[in-house]
């Protein structure tokens, strides 16, 4: 049964008590949460996710529940926890769902460890890969918006799971994230994108985040092989360069941006110097029309 | 004199070249590092000789296998992957 079969009464039933279970790709999460902000935006986001059974193996409880203290009789705060860890500090209730997207995909990074982890946007087209890694304010998730809207697949637009046998990238479609002027530049570019409400004041700024296509939803249980790096780096006015880098710059390109390599040690440098060995490497800058970023980089993979 | 040291690697690496760089994995320290050619091949020449080799050795082995180098370039190369914890000198 997906999320949106859930009367909405019903969906903050369980948010309320036994916990909502949602299929993120590869895992299952139990979310808990008191915010009618956070159910609404769990039907406008995950509305055409599968809602896992009550039985189902549960990889990380998580709840974005109001926050003690003092505080909470001036403003209304909301606290992420996963099992008793709290890795940020309380925020405003108005934050309360981007709290939740940001408390997963900390779960996420701290705890697949299966997984190398990149901190990368991540594409697929005709079967191949394109990884994106980039350090946050590089651009990856609205290039990620970019190519989505130009029929490419979403596999992430933050966290890269590769397989560490198969060398696959394993899906984990969740709502991309936008942040401050690239919120209008994707609205204006992709007309029909499903955006939630942007939320003002965070610590990254003014904040949106838009569905994840449904056919991306649909396929999450596909993995698929890598085909391209592509670094990206986004300045604004910059003209549109699609340049070959050198594979050693892609090989320290990815490693600066694996989350968890050194828990993978040996191994996971054998994985990812077969990965830049697999794939086409490139540098990509931009920072004009979004359609033309997109363009430029459908040209590796036509349809 | 540091011309009579001999230098031994400090541990067991992984390696990749590509066109003429290389990235190394060194196990004992779990940290990446990313070198020119000629500081890749003298890594590997010392990864070969894990009892240590004198910068003459150094230099033959190089120029045997790759390219003619100055006692002054290796020995730079030497001391910069000895500042990675790459490799060491032991007293002969």
């Amino acid at each position: 049964m997906n999320i949106a079969a859930l009367p909405h009464r019903e969906l903050r039933r369980r948010l309320a008590s036994p916990g909502l279970r949602i299929r993120l790709g590869p895992i299952v999460v139990r979310i808990r949460s008191p915010f009618e902000t956070v159910a609404s935006a769990i039907r406008f986001h995950y509305a055409e996710y599968a809602a896992a059974d009550a039985d189902a193996f549960t990889d990380f409880d998580v709840s974005v529940a109001s926050a003690g203290g003092a505080r909470r009789f001036v403003k209304r705060q909301a606290i992420f926890d996963f099992e008793g860890h709290r890795p940020f500090r309380p925020l405003p209730a108005a934050q309360a769902y981007p709290l939740l997207e940001w408390g997963l995909n900390w779960c996420i990074a701290a705890n697949c460890h299966q997984y190398l982890i990149v901190h990368a946007g991540v594409v697929e087209r005709a079967g191949r890969v394109m990884l994106l890694p980039a350090r946050a304010g590089s651009g990856k998730s609205t290039l990620c918006a970019a190519l989505v809207t130009s029929g490419w697949r979403l596999l992430s637009d933050e966290l890269a799971l590769i397989d560490m046998a198969s060398h696959w990238i394993v899906p984990i479609p969740r709502p991309i994230s936008l942040k401050n002027a690239s919120i209008d530049v994707v609205a204006n570019a992709w007309k029909d994108s499903r955006m939630s409400a942007p939320v003002a004041d965070t610590t990254k700024g003014l904040v949106a985040h838009v569905s994840a296509p449904l056919q991306s939803v649909r396929r999450a249980h596909e993995p698929a092989a890598l085909g391209w790096i592509v670094a990206p780096s986004f300045r604004d006015g910059a003209v549109t360069e699609l340049a070959r880098m050198p594979r050693a710059d892609a090989f320290m390109q990815v490693v600066d941006n694996a989350i968890n390599y050194s828990v993978h040690g040996r191994q996971g440098f054998s994985v990812v110097a077969d990965l830049v060995d697999a794939a086409e490497c490139f540098r990509f800058s931009y920072g004009g029309r979004l359609d033309d970023a997109a363009k430029c980089l459908d040209a590796l993979a036509p349809k | 004199m540091a011309h009579d040291r001999v230098w031994r690697p400090t541990g067991p690496i992984e390696w990749r070249k590509w066109d003429d760089r290389f990235v190394v994995f060194h196990s004992p320290s779990g940290d990446t590092h990313e070198l020119s050619e000629l500081g890749g091949c003298t890594l590997l020449t010392l990864a070969a000789h894990p009892l240590g080799l004198g910068v003459g050795d150094v230099i033959r082995r190089l120029a045997s296998e790759t390219r003619a180098v100055t006692p002054t370039d290796v020995l730079s190369v030497l001391e910069a992957l000895a500042e990675r914890g790459l490799v060491a000198p032991i007293a002969r």
